[in-house]
């Protein structure tokens, strides 16, 4: 069912294919709403905006002069990614992100795999707090203005989602191309390749969205729970993770998806899940989800 | 209790800021940003 999921919201984020015939991006008014996965709103076919690239853009504009100031932060993206957040956490990750989703048929390519180091996934805080948030504000070119640092040095998916498409279909675009370009295409491939032997290098390492989200982990409404009692270590749950983690070390981790893998594949039905502040079971009996 | 009530924290928190963010237009300016190629998020130019 997941599965299903992530491929209704890959199609539900790119789902303008008359770019084809007219050659430009979506402008239609669905793009006032953020998209709850990483997809880069350049893509041709994107319908909704991304939360990271809108809120970079709003950051970088901010101008605090006497003459020509504009004081709008970006509160409208970030109260979404809050809300997001704070009723299901990290889960549209695992299933509303289609860079995710290609994560994680690239890795069922059948070669030997390989456990990511835990520490890698600080990485991703320094991403969020200096990439997206504070290096927009503070580095500003003679204009007053400042960049996009995450999305033009180093998100791999609008490359894919967006670079690479509309090079192909607006070959003008090929004379504007710079060394950036081609750095951005390096990092792509390095994480194409990693995720054949890693489980979803990307959102381990450098996603600003997943460690954004992965904060509400511990107070969201949706939670986690395992009962220590039934659990017995059997790691089933851990190799089966998406993200390779052990959900019964901390049930609501920073970097736990919420997939809902492991309440799946538990042998001893050891993890229940709750929604709401009154703890309430929200689904008694186990069918899989 | 306290899990509780910061959920619900930053639930109003969430709330309140896309209400002000919609009070002082900043959908239109974010429809237009994402209504234009940007050559920034592609890593060209």
């Amino acid at each position: 069912m997941r599965r299903r999921i992530q491929f209704l919201w890959l199609f539900f984020n790119n789902g303008y294919w008359a770019f084809l015939g007219k050659e430009k991006i979506y402008t239609g008014p669905l793009k006032a709403f953020c998209a709850p996965g990483l997809n880069c709103y350049s893509c041709p076919a994107a319908t909704l905006s991304c939360p990271i690239g809108a809120i970079q853009h709003f950051l970088s504009e901010l101008r605090f002069n006497w003459h020509n100031s504009i004081y709008v932060f970006g509160i409208y993206v970030l109260g979404t990614m809050i809300i997001i957040g704070a009723f299901v956490g990290r889960m549209a990750c695992g299933w509303a992100c289609p860079f995710g989703l290609l994560q994680e048929i690239i890795f069922k390519l059948p070669t030997r795999k390989f456990p990511l180091p835990k520490y890698f996934s600080l990485f991703k805080y320094a991403i969020l707090l200096f990439f997206v948030f504070l290096l927009p504000i503070l580095i500003i070119d003679k204009m007053g203005y400042g960049e996009v640092w995450f999305c033009r040095y180093l998100c791999p998916v609008g490359t894919l989602e967006a670079g690479l498409p509309l090079l192909i279909l607006i070959p003008s675009l090929k004379q504007q191309i710079t060394w950036v370009f081609y750095h951005k295409l390096i990092i792509l491939s390095i994480f194409l390749i990693m995720t054949i032997f890693f489980k979803r290098p990307f959102c381990h390492i450098l996603c600003p969205l997943g460690a954004f989200y992965g904060l509400f982990n511990h107070f969201s409404l949706f939670q986690m729970h395992v009962d220590k009692t039934k659990c017995k270590k059997c790691d089933i749950c851990y190799k089966y993770c998406p993200m390779g983690i052990k959900i019964y070390e901390n049930p609501n981790q920073l970097d736990c998806l919420r997939c809902l893998t492991c309440y799946n594949v538990c042998p001893e039905k050891a993890i229940s899940l709750t929604f709401g502040t009154h703890h309430t079971m929200l689904l008694k009996d186990k069918h899989h989800i | 209790m306290r899990k509780i009530n910061l959920t619900w924290f930053f639930i109003f928190l969430g709330l309140f800021f896309i209400i002000f963010g919609l009070y002082f237009g900043e959908v239109k300016i974010l429809l237009k940003k994402a209504t234009n190629i940007c050559l920034s998020c592609m890593g060209i130019g």
